[in-house]
């Protein structure tokens, strides 16, 4: 049975709504081990989104993530790189879903987290003119591995225990 | 009704496996990226040689200057004589650094003169206060920054007149 538009479109609604709350929370705590890293939990709905619903509905959660998210956690100025980042980071996981294809979500993730913790540290860099900071991106990129890890499992263990139907 | 031309279909879960041969690829691109930052960004960085002390800035001015190899190794610019307070603590120096003559927004650093390095103890800067969670920074290299404040921390080393040596 194919998704009609109307449920694609709830369906992204409600993981753009639990992306922002993730993210909401999340920036609330202290980062892990330094400045910057997070375990990213609210990139379990950017993925879940383009996994069962395709790169539209990933790349709309992850816009409304950011912008809604930065708006309520008072930001504002994390836009920037946290937006470039992420796009390119899910284009890279959206290319290796659906161009290679039989890649597990486990290995997407880990790829989507990596380039997403060293580019948005890169940009933060060039644009603040903080150059020092490049020091910290390769311990970053350790954490974004872990994160990844964690976040492709997670996916995993969701999509294993979702009812048939909702994907189509 | 129009067709769905989305060739992007949904993942099918009887097919979901938790690792595919090709993984071995992506893993693999993942840890030649990881060292090669590594390569460029920490390892040259730790073969510096050590700097003599710490320079403290605030939206691109200099605030406080901190040169071990003095007596009196803080200085505070002239500009920021009002915004500053330095207190003798153990082994090293406080140095509060407010944003206003309110004191409203401060920052609190800790320079330790033993062991010639710089920490961020306290600030009310923003929530996650990712100034106060960066590990402390020592002569060799490492920057603490906080953005909300447009305050950075870096290490400098100094002429032999105490000027700040450039590059």
């Amino acid at each position: 049975m194919k998704k009609s538009t109307v449920y694609k479109i709830c369906l992204t609604g409600l993981f753009s709504a639990l992306a922002t709350i993730a993210f909401v929370i999340e920036s609330l705590f202290p980062p892990l081990f330094m400045p910057g890293a997070r375990i990213g939990v609210s990139n379990v709905f950017i993925l879940l989104a383009t996994a069962t619903l395709g790169c539209a509905s990933g790349f709309t959660t992850l816009t409304v993530k950011i912008l809604l998210g930065s708006l309520f956690s008072g930001n504002i100025s994390s836009i920037m790189y946290s937006l470039t980042a992420g796009l390119i980071s899910l284009s890279i996981e959206c290319i290796l879903m659906f161009k290679v294809k039989r890649v597990s979500l486990i290995a997407i993730s880990v790829a989507g987290a990596v380039i997403n913790t060293t580019v948005q540290n890169a940009v933060f860099c060039i644009i603040s003119n903080t150059p020092e900071f490049f020091v910290y991106l390769p311990y970053l990129a350790v954490i974004g591995v872990i994160s990844g890890l964690t976040v492709g499992f997670a996916v995993y263990l969701i999509i294993k225990k979702l009812p048939k139907k909702l994907l189509g | 009704m129009n067709e769905n031309k989305n060739t992007q279909k949904p993942i099918n879960k009887l097919s979901l496996k938790p690792f595919y041969l090709r993984d071995l690829a992506v893993y693999i691109c993942t840890a030649i990226i990881v060292l090669l930052l590594f390569v460029f960004f920490v390892f040259p960085k730790n073969n510096q040689p050590a700097k003599q002390g710490f320079i403290v800035s605030v939206n691109g001015k200099t605030a406080v200057t901190v040169n071990f190899n003095l007596t009196t190794p803080i200085s505070v610019a002239n500009d920021f004589n009002q915004l500053v307070k330095v207190e003798n603590v153990d082994n090293g120096f406080m140095v509060t650094i407010y944003t206003s003559t309110s004191k409203d927004g401060f920052n609190e650093i800790y320079f330790n003169t033993v062991e010639k390095t710089a920490k961020v103890t306290e600030s009310n800067c923003s929530p996650r206060k990712d100034c106060v969670h960066t590990p402390s920074i020592n002569t060799v290299s490492g920057t603490i920054i906080c953005a909300p404040r447009t305050l950075k921390i870096s290490p400098v080393g100094f002429n032999g007149d105490g000027t700040i040596v450039v590059g």
